[in-house]
C-alpha cells in the first residue's frame, strides 16, 4: 500500500509537471499567434497610413482637375462615339 | 526487505538526493565563488547575474519613435507629414559547410541565394509599375552590401574559407519598407532562415504633399552625419531641418513608446503586453493658404519667364508674397530662380535675397516726414529739372539727384504718384539722422522678422553711415538723400511687407506664419503682433490716398501702363488696387560674373484700395543693366495676385455661408457691394 501511495504521488507529480509544462507551451503558443495577430494588424494600420498620404499626394487638386478633366474627356469622346 | 534491495533503494535515494545538492552547490559557486557575474566565452565583460539580466534574457523591447509634428496649412490641408516605415537590417551567420572544403563555394552560394530572396521580398509591392526591373535594381544594390559585410571580393572562389573570413555580417537591406506585402514576405523569409536575423526598425518617412511650391516656406529635413566625439568615427545620421517652418521647435519628436515583447529558446518572440505609445504628433497650423501659394508661384513663375521673352535675358530671381493685413499673416510667399536646378537647393526668394529697395519706400518716408518732421501736406516742392537725364542738385542737401522723368511743382501727394526721387530727397531733408534712426526702426528695416525661418538674411545698413565722425549735412546729403528714394539698404520681400502693414494700419506690426500650436491635445493659438499707433490716421489716410493715385491713368502715375493693360480685359484697377513702384539700380557681385550692375524692379499694393484686406510684395532682380522697371515687371503678378484673392475670398465665402434668399428671387448678397459695407457680409 505505501508503495502504491508512493508511486501515485509521483505519477502525479509527473503528471502536474507535464501539465504545467503544456500549459505553459500552450500559453506560449497562444502568445505567438497573439503577437503575429497584433503584427498584422500594425501591418493594417502601417498600410492605412501609407495609403491615406499617398491619397493626400494623388488627391491635391491640381491633380484632381486633371483627372477630372480627363474622365470628362473620355465621357465626351465615348458620347460622340455612342451618336455615331 | 533482501539487502540487494535495500542497496537499490538508498542508491536511488542517493541518486535523487544529488539533484538538490548539486542545484545548492551550483546556486553557491554563482552567487558567492562568482559574486554574482558569469564569464561568458567569447565576451570581454562577464554578465551580471541580476533580476534584469535574467529578464533580458528573455525579454526584448522595440523603440517605438514619435512622428514629428504635422504642418498643416490655414485650411487644414497637409503640408508636411510623418508616416511610419520599418528600417531593414539584416544579421546573417553563415551556415557550417558540409564540407570543410567546399566553404568558400557554399558561403558564396548561400549569399546570392539570400541576395536572391531579399530581392524578390522587395519587390512584392504590389504598386510596382515595372516589378523585374525594381527586383534587378534591388538586386544589384544588395549584392554591393552583401559583397561589402562579407569580404566577397578578397574571397577566394573555392576551397576552405580562410581564417579572417566574415562568417557573421550585417547589412542594411532597406532603408523604407512601408508596404505590407513586402514586410510580410520578409518576415516570412526571416522565419525559414535559421542563420538570417532580419531586424525591423520603426522609422518615419516625412511626405511633403505640395514639395515643389513649399520648398523654401516649409523647408526640409536633412540627414547630418553623428560622429562619436571619442574617436570621430561615423556613428549614425540625424534627421535635421534645413531651412523654413521645419525647423520649428513645436515640430521636434515627443516622448518615444515601446513594445516589449518575450522570446522563447528559439528566439521566437511572444506576446507581453500591449505597447507603450509613442507620443502624438504636434500639429502646426501655419498661415499659409496654398491655394493662394500656388497661385502665387504660378504667377510669378509665368511672369519672369515674360520677361524674357523676344530674346531678352531671364531675371535672376523673383519673390512674390501675400498678406492679410488684419492679422499680418503671410498667406503665400513665392520664389523663382532663375539658375536653380532643383526648387531645394535655391534660397527663398522672400525671406532669404536681400535687395535696395528704391523707390518703394517713398510712402514711408513721406508718412514718417508728415508725422514726425512737420512736412506740410499741401506744400509745393520745386521739382524740375535739367538735361536729358532729368537731373538736379537738391538745394536742401546738395545731392544731385536723377528723376525718370521731367516734374514740375509738386505736392507731397504727387511726388509719390509721379515718384519723384528730388521731390522725395526734398521731403527726406525734413528728417534728422536720430529721426532716420528711429524710421529704419519703426518700419523694420535690416531687422529680424522674428518667424522662426532658418537662415533668414536681414539685409541692413551701412552702420558707419551713422557714426558720429559724419557731420550732420553729410549725412543729411548723402545718407538721407539715398533713405529718402530707398538706397544705402537692403531689405528682403517680406521685410518690405511688414513695413507697409506697420504703416498701413498705423501701429508696429510683425508678420506671422503660424495660426495656431496643438500639443497633446492643447491647441495654443499664436497672437496677433501689434504695437502702439505711430502713424494718425489721417497720415495713413492722405498716404493710401496717393498710393491709390499711382494706380490710375493719370499722366506720370507710374502705373498708368498697368492700368490700361487691365483695362484690355475689361478691369479696372483704379480705386480698386492701390501701390507704389520701385526701380532700383545698383552694383552686386555675382558668383562666376565679379561686379555686375543690377535693376530690381518692385511693386508693393493692396486691394481693396478703400478697406485694405491684402497686401502684396513683388520684386525681380535682373543681372544685367537693361530697363527693368518695378510698373513693367512687378506690378502685373502683384495685382493679379490681389485680385484672385479677393476673388478665392469671395467664392470661399459664397461655399460657407447659406444661401437663403431676402427676398424671392433675389441672393442674399450683393456681389457690387462696397467693400467698407457690410451689406451681403
Amino acid at each position: 500500500m505505501r508503495w502504491l501511495l508512493c508511486g501515485s504521488s509521483f505519477a502525479l507529480a509527473v503528471v502536474v509537471a507535464i501539465v504545467t509544462a503544456s500549459i505553459r507551451a500552450d500559453n506560449i503558443r497562444e502568445r505567438q499567434r497573439l503577437d503575429r495577430l497584433q503584427h498584422k494588424i500594425e501591418l493594417r494600420e502601417l498600410e492605412l497610413q501609407r495609403l491615406s498620404v499617398q491619397a493626400l499626394e494623388r488627391g491635391t487638386p491640381d491633380r484632381l482637375v486633371v483627372n477630372l478633366r480627363r474622365i470628362l474627356k473620355q465621357a465626351e469622346r465615348q458620347q460622340e462615339r455612342a451618336w455615331q | 526487505m533482501m539487502i540487494r534491495e535495500r542497496r537499490l533503494r538508498a542508491f536511488l535515494f542517493g541518486l535523487f538526493g544529488l539533484v538538490p545538492i548539486f542545484l545548492v552547490g551550483r546556486l553557491g559557486f554563482l552567487q558567492v565563488l562568482q559574486a554574482g557575474e558569469l564569464n561568458r566565452p567569447g565576451r570581454t565583460s562577464p554578465l551580471r547575474l541580476t533580476p534584469r539580466a535574467a529578464d533580458l534574457q528573455r525579454e526584448r523591447r522595440d523603440s517605438l519613435p514619435s512622428p514629428r509634428g504635422t504642418l498643416l496649412d490655414r485650411h487644414g490641408a497637409t503640408l508636411a507629414i510623418d508616416s511610419d516605415a520599418f528600417e531593414v537590417r539584416a544579421d546573417v551567420q553563415l551556415p557550417r559547410p558540409k564540407k570543410a572544403e567546399d566553404g568558400c563555394k557554399e558561403a558564396r552560394l548561400y549569399l546570392a541565394d539570400l541576395v536572391e530572396q531579399l530581392s524578390d521580398a522587395l519587390s512584392r509591392d504590389p504598386g510596382l509599375a515595372d516589378r523585374a526591373l525594381n527586383k534587378k535594381r534591388q538586386r544589384a544594390c544588395l549584392q554591393e552590401r552583401v559583397n561589402k559585410a562579407f569580404g566577397l571580393d578578397a574571397l577566394p572562389a573555392s576551397g576552405e574559407l580562410p581564417k579572417g573570413a566574415h562568417r557573421k555580417g550585417e547589412f542594411l537591406v532597406d532603408s523604407e519598407v512601408a508596404v505590407p506585402s513586402v514586410i510580410e514576405a520578409l518576415d516570412d523569409l526571416d522565419e525559414a532562415k535559421p542563420s538570417l536575423h532580419l531586424q525591423m526598425l520603426r522609422i518615419h518617412i516625412r511626405t511633403y504633399p505640395e514639395r515643389e511650391l513649399t520648398y523654401g516656406l516649409v523647408g526640409y529635413m536633412t540627414d547630418k552625419l553623428v560622429s562619436d566625439p571619442q574617436n570621430s568615427a561615423l556613428v549614425s545620421y540625424q534627421p535635421v531641418a534645413s531651412l523654413g517652418l521645419e525647423g520649428l521647435a513645436a515640430l521636434h519628436p515627443g516622448e518615444p513608446g515601446e513594445r516589449i515583447f518575450h522570446v522563447d529558446s528559439g528566439s521566437r518572440r511572444y506576446y507581453a503586453g500591449p505597447r507603450e505609445s509613442a507620443a502624438m504628433p504636434s500639429r502646426v497650423v501655419t498661415t499659409i493658404d496654398l491655394e493662394l501659394q500656388k497661385i502665387a508661384s504660378r504667377l510669378l513663375e509665368d511672369q519672369a519667364n515674360a520677361v524674357g521673352v523676344n530674346g531678352k535675358s531671364l531675371p535672376q530671381w523673383g519673390a512674390l508674397v501675400l498678406i492679410e493685413m488684419a492679422t499680418g499673416d503671410v498667406l503665400a510667399a513665392a520664389s523663382w530662380h532663375r539658375d536653380a536646378k532643383s526648387p531645394k537647393g535655391a534660397a527663398c526668394a522672400p525671406y532669404q535675397l536681400v535687395y535696395e529697395p528704391g523707390s518703394i519706400v517713398k510712402p514711408l518716408v513721406l508718412a514718417y516726414a508728415l508725422q514726425n518732421a512737420g512736412l506740410d501736406w499741401n506744400h509745393v516742392y520745386d521739382c524740375s529739372s535739367v538735361g536729358g537725364d532729368n537731373h538736379r542738385v537738391v538745394e536742401e542737401t546738395g545731392r544731385l539727384v536723377r528723376d525718370d522723368h521731367r516734374c514740375g511743382e509738386l505736392t507731397p501727394h504727387l511726388i509719390l504718384v509721379n515718384s519723384s526721387n528730388i521731390g522725395a530727397v526734398k521731403v527726406g531733408s525734413r528728417i534728422t539722422r536720430e529721426q532716420w534712426r528711429d524710421y529704419l526702426d519703426v518700419f523694420g528695416i535690416g531687422k529680424p522678422l522674428g518667424i522662426d525661418l532658418a537662415h533668414e538674411q536681414n539685409g541692413g545698413i551701412v552702420q558707419k553711415s551713422f557714426s558720429p565722425r559724419i557731420s550732420v549735412a553729410a549725412f543729411k546729403r548723402w545718407t538721407g538723400s539715398s533713405y529718402s528714394f530707398g538706397y544705402e539698404m537692403q531689405v528682403n520681400a517680406m521685410q518690405v511687407g511688414r513695413a507697409f502693414l506697420s504703416m498701413l494700419t498705423g501701429c508696429k506690426r510683425e508678420l506671422r506664419l503660424v495660426r495656431s500650436i496643438e500639443v497633446d491635445g492643447h491647441l495654443q493659438a499664436a497672437a496677433v503682433k501689434s504695437g502702439d499707433r505711430f502713424l494718425d490716421p489721417p497720415v495713413v489716410d492722405a498716404i493710401r490716398a496717393a498710393m491709390v493715385d499711382v494706380v490710375s491713368d493719370a499722366e506720370h502715375a507710374t502705373c498708368r501702363y498697368l492700368v490700361q493693360n487691365f483695362h484690355k480685359e475689361g478691369i479696372e484697377l483704379n480705386g480698386l488696387i492701390a501701390g507704389k513702384t520701385g526701380t532700383a539700380a545698383s552694383r552686386s557681385t555675382i558668383k562666376g560674373k565679379g561686379t555686375v550692375e543690377v535693376r530690381n524692379a518692385s511693386f508693393v499694393g493692396f486691394a481693396p484700395a478703400a478697406a485694405p484686406r491684402y497686401l502684396v510684395v513683388c520684386v525681380l532682380q535682373k543681372d544685367n543693366g537693361a530697363a527693368f522697371y518695378g510698373s513693367s515687371y512687378a506690378a502685373p503678378p502683384a495685382a493679379r495676385l490681389l485680385l484672385e484673392a479677393m476673388r478665392l475670398e469671395e467664392r470661399r465665402r459664397l461655399c460657407l455661408e447659406p444661401q437663403v434668399s431676402a427676398s424671392p428671387g433675389a441672393s442674399g448678397r450683393s456681389y457690387q457691394a462696397p467693400e467698407t459695407s457690410q451689406v451681403g457680409r
